[in-house]
């Protein structure tokens, strides 16, 4: 059994000639999110970047037209990141109810296997923290939350689960996070929750932002 | 002819790979060389789908030559197809398209300008034609003429 | 206007894609070939962004309820008007009442269905391509389905002149036939796409056997693969030690080997982010290779540089200049006479 490496290495990779991918070093805290923030709000100016994409703890620069030089993209993003202050954003808190287990939390006993903690201590540690949206991603609305009990890792599944359903409450590595439709997914699901995450016809079409704050509550427990 | 339509032809040649091109109208005689080595994308005439000029030199006794409409490579396969379009002997509509010109990335539909049977084809595949070259002789099928009620000339 | 008449399972209004709604977790769904979507709709004069029909099981029908100019592009799907042949790469004037079949290809595994002014389902988000996974865009957000009925723009004033000149039918030349094909070492299954891969960021955390067999391997494309991404069959994929990646973002091409060691690549619809590892990037330029290759067919990956993969690109884009060029030349040579 492995656990995440606590603090990483910086590291810049292409992804193709699409993008490229600036991993921060360090811990996967608020700290350097907040520094990933700012980096994005620099890097979206510069041309040729098509969209700066925070995800956690790093970042993912969509190219318009790909640099005929990435070492000099690549220079560019460390330098930025030196300069690069916390960007404190907060935004609005919201309040999930959670119905755990069961239906909704088909994995929670592997979380239970893993971990060795009964399903109490799971859930009292899931809800226990004020957790803040680190990034969107994965699928419309989704958001990656920041603050998670290190206790709770369990890493994310052999075989990604071909559906769940939308307001699935999920476990992968370090990090949890709510999904905000149906589909397929790799985390280890632990309960489930309603909610709206995403219009789009609204022009910021995803309900919640970067700096927002999520708490979970406990609405029901299932066996 | 008029300055835009030989600005077009210009431009046709820069975009193509030919060298040069000689266009009779009505008495002009146009040459047209290009400094660098490119090909032809002589003027074609627009014909709506099926009202073909294409059939010239109708013969005696009904059969018509299908010629080429531009300079180009007549092609007798779709370059995404195995078989021919079609081959000789075969019965066409009119209407139906027997072979293609590529001129470049181009590819622009041969028709059969009236119904009978593909007599012989008389260019290769990949072959390069210039306008007015014959690609095929189609004759009237037998049917045709009974249905006609022997209108065919001389014999 | 076209009704639709066979079941149509997994066909989708798309366009080039969706930009700029990453950091939304929005991806940028899109034609799986961009290539053959970028024909069609050159081969109409329609604007590039106008959205198709994508079409990727077969046989498929449709009937046309008015008189509309079509394109047809991509695999080479033997089809027919009422009794008629149409050939592959091509653009024709359908007349109202007619119907268009689409039989199964023997080589390739989608085609584009364009209409004159492109099919006329709203833009969200700025596209009309189908979010799935969002449900929204294209067509009421879904797959198409038997009995829907599916709007053009219609033609503007340039398409409309020249169908009143007598709509022409011509095609072009598929792109197979001006690109370089990537070659791989040592050669292999012959039937098997070859697509350009980059490496990329936990490339150098597999083992050298691993690596060895990524690139050697003619990898089997399973039938669970999709807009999503490509789910591949061969030899597991070892990394040195376990890797967890923290999420981040990903682009269509990625290949991500998830714990059991298969890879898949993620494709249009793919999730805009994800933790797995990934070992590789298809290059963007070959992306459609992978768009036209079924199931059950082999795929393989040649190893290139950023420079060749950039030089791929300017390929793709001379092809389709070419095209764009030869076009419009054609069409306005009509109109003027």
């Amino acid at each position: 059994m492995t656990q995440d490496k606590l603090s990483e290495p910086l590291r810049i990779s292409l992804l193709g000639t699409t993008a490229i991918l600036f991993e921060a070093p360090g811990l996967l805290d608020l700290h350097n999110q907040r520094r990933i923030w700012s980096l994005a709000r620099e890097a979206e100016t510069w041309p040729g970047i098509r969209e700066a994409i925070p995800g956690m703890t790093n970042l993912m620069l969509t190219f318009d037209r790909p640099p005929k030089d990435p070492m000099s993209l690549d220079a560019a993003l460390r330098e930025a990141w030196n300069a690069a202050g916390e960007l404190a954003l907060e935004g609005k808190l919201v309040e999930l109810p959670v119905s755990y287990g069961g239906e909704f939390g088909p994995h929670l006993h592997d979380v239970v296997a893993y971990t060795g903690l009964s399903v109490d201590e799971i859930i009292e540690l899931h809800v226990a923290p004020l957790y803040t949206v680190y990034a969107l991603g994965s699928h419309p609305g989704y958001c990656y939350l920041g603050g998670m009990d290190p206790k709770l890792t369990v890493p994310r599944r052999k075989t990604p689960v071909l559906s769940l359903p939308g307001g699935s409450v999920s476990i992968g590595g370090v990090q949890t996070g709510v999904s905000a439709s149906a589909g397929p997914s790799g985390w280890n699901t632990i309960g489930r929750t309603a909610m709206s995450f995403f219009d789009h016809e609204r022009a910021e079409p995803a309900v919640l932002a970067p700096g927002d704050m999520i708490r979970f509550r406990v609405e029901r427990v299932l066996a | 002819m008029e300055i835009n339509e030989i600005r077009q032809i210009v431009s046709w040649l820069d975009e193509v790979d030919i060298y040069s091109i000689e266009l009779t109208r009505a008495g002009t005689i146009l040459r047209v060389k290009m400094s660098n080595e490119a090909g032809p994308f002589a003027h074609r005439s627009a014909c709506a789908n099926h009202d073909l000029p294409e059939a010239q030199a109708v013969a005696s006794d009904g059969a018509v030559t299908v010629t080429a409409a531009s300079v180009g490579v007549f092609l007798r396969v779709h370059p995404y197809r195995a078989s021919p379009l079609v081959s000789e002997g075969d019965a066409v509509q009119k209407g139906d398209i027997v072979g293609l010109l590529r001129v470049a990335q181009l590819l622009l539909p041969v028709y059969a300008p009236q119904g009978g049977l593909i007599a012989s084809v008389m260019v290769a595949d990949g072959a390069a034609v210039g306008f007015g070259t014959p690609l095929m002789a189609l004759k009237r099928s037998i049917s045709n003429d009974s249905e006609t009620g022997g209108q065919r000339n001389g014999n | 206007m076209i009704e639709i008449l066979s079941s149509a399972a997994l066909s989708t209004v798309q366009d080039q894609g969706r930009d700029g709604y990453l950091r939304y977790g929005v991806g940028t769904s899109g034609a799986m070939d961009r290539i053959a979507l970028t024909v069609a709709n050159l081969l109409l004069g329609n604007s590039s962004d106008a959205a198709a029909i994508e079409i990727p099981i077969f046989p498929f029908r449709v009937r046309f309820l008015e008189d509309t100019a079509f394109a047809l592009t991509g695999a080479d799907c033997l089809a027919t008007l009422d009794e008629r042949s149409i050939l592959p790469w091509w653009t024709v004037q359908a007349k109202k009442g007619q119907v268009l079949r689409l039989g199964s290809p023997a080589v390739g595994a989608r085609c584009y269905l364009a209409l004159a002014g492109g099919v006329d389902t709203p833009m969200v988000l700025g596209s009309r391509s189908t979010q799935l996974r969002g449900e929204f865009g294209g067509f009421q957000g879904r797959n198409l389905r038997k009995g829907d009925v599916i709007g053009a723009i219609g033609p503007h004033a340039a398409q409309a002149k020249l169908s009143d000149a007598g709509m022409p039918e011509f095609g072009v030349e598929p792109p197979n036939f001006f690109l370089t094909s990537p070659s791989p070492v040592p050669p292999g299954d012959a039937e098997a796409t070859v697509v350009r891969v980059l490496p990329a960021g936990e490339y150098d955390c597999y083992e050298a056997a691993s690596l060895e067999a990524f690139w050697r391997e003619d990898w089997k494309v399973t039938p669970d693969s999709d807009r999503y991404g490509y789910r591949l069959a061969g030899p597991t994929l070892n990394s040195r030690s376990a890797i967890e990646k923290r999420s981040h973002g990903i682009v269509p091409g990625v290949i991500q080997v998830p714990h059991r060691g298969q890879p898949i690549i993620q494709l249009r619809d793919a999730q805009p982010s994800g933790g797995y590892p990934k070992i590789g990037t298809v290059i963007e330029a070959d992306l459609w290779r992978i768009g036209q290759t079924r199931i059950g067919s082999r795929l393989r990956f040649v190893k290139t540089s950023y420079e060749d993969a950039l030089s791929a690109l300017a390929e793709n884009e001379r092809y389709l200049d070419k095209v764009a060029n030869l076009v419009a030349l054609y069409r306005s040579s009509l109109l003027t006479t």
